[in-house]
């Protein structure tokens, strides 16, 4: 029983992101997409929220929960009462209905639970659950020093959430925010994408969208980590910012940088990554600038936090030694370590739909972000003397959001062929 | 773009999701069974260590109602009947038992006076053999030791 409430406390997280509907560019979208931009600008919300009540030691509890749900509910008020844009269901549809199904069934037999879960995203939720907020004394332990202390707080929040309103950690539950986060990625793409491409090109791309992530999250047996969120979050960045050039879209890609800077240091390299690509591909400096703003004031008041409780590590590296003389071993760790336990497929996909882009103005942008990602991946492993086994474990997950921006470089290009 | 390469790129997108997916399907075959059945625990079928892991996830589940709150508590893989360090299981158990106090298999061993060791032990597989200890449990995965 408590496992399903779990499941329905996940799902309540949509409530605290329904004040992104009043945004014009959400307000247009179809009904699927509204949600699942609900679902992610709740995570987002609700974790900061929560790291808010740990900070003035407001205690997590289930009344306050409900109380926010209802605060925030009730603020969004009059854009759940507008009618959302129109969406008729496709046979694509039903194809990315089956993926996420088959997805979840992968999840719930347990063969793609993520060891991270185990070892720090999930004893971190079922900590702060047990004492009702993040506690600074159990991330100093060093015993725990491998629970990256300095990792900001959205996992571990979102998993305390639902973990709270069960009344306890749920495991099972942990792991089907995994098929969420494919779903609402796909369903945001879709619904960005489908007023500049068409009904049917977007529902194609979301086909193709969904089975590469899923691909991605079976390959690195990722469910129940952070990387499907932070896949979710580059795919709602990359597509608000390519598919919609109004400040509404800007709004969106704000909150997915939010959430990936949020979520760990990878998602913070992402997020930076994104601000830059977009900088030098549209030439405009001003609006890259004002994307960091609200994505720099959530991780500053995290990063505040935690050197005051002396908790800073991965994000207080920038003295350690740069090994560029292992670049070579490196890159042939990375490219061995990729594969996906499928011979490379989801490269040879996204790099096979590449042929396809004959306006490569349009693809530059998730281009740059992919290149970007590769090269701080890179970047990150050049600081560890013997990087072998980080890479093994990790390489598949890290580089994910590498392969899915090169998949949104066809999709982007799409928009030029319609146009043209 | 011509019509005939605006279909190969419809071709190529359909062609794409279904051997995705067909290798999603692979994957699942590759790891083997269970199919229907509901697995034991959340690492039934990951990773190369899972059996190890999995007879860990088992009894941690089932020894946690027995341990007091806020009751010390250390997990780890005997050998040759004392503590051995492991850190997986050491952070695996903090997130098992978040209501009680997790310490570091050091907390068990023979050398400490038996008023100062952990309250309880929980022993993967292998049986845990210091004096200051008497079974509470045993389980086919383990067992749950109390401080004398």
């Amino acid at each position: 029983m408590s496992d399903l409430v779990f499941i329905l406390g996940l799902l309540t997280i949509c409530g605290f992101g329904l004040w992104t509907w009043r945004i014009d560019s959400v307000q247009r979208l179809d009904t699927p997409a509204r949600l699942s931009i609900a679902f992610s600008s709740g995570m987002v919300t609700i974790s900061a929220a929560m790291f808010l009540a740990s900070v003035v030691h407001l205690a997590w509890s289930r009344s306050l929960f409900v109380i926010l749900l209802a605060l925030a509910t009730l603020a969004a008020w009059p854009a759940i009462s507008r009618r959302a844009g129109k969406w008729r269901p496709r046979l694509t549809d039903a194809g990315i209905l089956v993926i996420a199904l088959v997805l979840a069934y992968g999840v719930f037999t347990a063969r793609l639970t993520c060891a991270d879960l185990l070892f720090f995203w999930g004893p971190k939720a079922a900590h702060f659950q047990a004492v009702r907020g993040i506690d600074p004394a159990f991330l100093a332990n060093p015993n725990y020093y491998l629970m990256h202390p300095d990792y900001p707080p959205l996992l571990p929040a979102v998993y305390a959430y639902a973990a709270t309103l069960a009344q306890r950690m749920s495991w099972w539950g942990t792991l089907l925010l995994t098929p969420l986060s494919l779903l609402a990625g796909v369903a945001s793409f879709r619904g960005l994408a489908a007023p500049k491409i068409g009904e049917a090109a977007a529902g194609r791309y979301a086909l193709a969208l969904a089975a590469l992530m899923a691909m991605i999250a079976v390959g690195s047996s990722a469910a129940g980590g952070a990387d499907p969120l932070i896949w979710l979050f580059t795919v709602i960045g990359v597509s608000a910012l390519v598919f919609d050039e109004s400040n509404g879209g800007r709004a969106i890609a704000v909150i997915a940088l939010c959430g990936a800077a949020f979520t760990k240091v990878e998602g913070t390299a992402l997020a930076a990554i994104i601000i830059a690509a977009y900088a030098v591909t549209t030439r405009r400096p001003k609006a890259a600038a004002a994307l960091a703003i609200a994505p720099a004031i959530l991780l500053g008041s995290w990063l505040t936090y935690a050197a005051h409780y002396r908790l800073l590590d991965s994000y207080a590296r920038s003295g350690e030694p740069l090994h560029s003389d292992q670049l070579a071993p490196v890159l042939r760790q990375v490219a061995w370590s990729s594969s996906y336990r499928v011979w490379w497929l989801p490269w040879a996909v996204a790099l096979l739909l590449i042929l396809f882009i004959s306006n490569w103005r349009r693809a530059a942008f998730p281009l740059a972000v992919s290149l970007g990602t590769f090269a701080a991946t890179i970047y990150f492993y050049l600081h560890s003397a013997d990087p072998a086994f980080w890479i093994r474990t990790s390489a598949e997950r890290v580089l994910g959001a590498t392969v899915l921006c090169l998949f949104l470089a066809s999709a982007a290009a799409e928009e030029l062929r319609i146009e043209n | 773009m011509s019509s005939l390469r605006s279909r190969a790129a419809i071709g190529a997108i359909y062609a794409a999701s279904s051997i995705l997916v067909a290798s999603v399907v692979y994957r699942y075959h590759v790891t083997g069974g269970l199919y229907v059945e509901r697995p034991a625990s959340v690492m039934d079928h990951s990773g190369p260590d899972r059996v190890a892991i999995r007879d860990a996830l088992v009894l941690m589940d089932r020894v946690a109602p027995l341990i007091p709150r806020r009751a010390t508590v250390t997990c780890f893989r005997p050998k040759d009947g004392d503590p051995w360090p492991d850190t997986g299981l050491l952070l695996t158990a903090a997130g098992r038992f978040a209501r009680q106090s997790v310490l570091d298999s050091s907390s068990a061993r023979r050398v400490t006076p038996c008023p100062e060791v952990a309250e309880y032990v929980v022993a993967i597989a292998e049986p845990f053999t210091n004096p200051c200890y008497a079974e509470v449990a045993r389980y086919p995965e383990g067992a749950l030791y109390r401080r004398r």
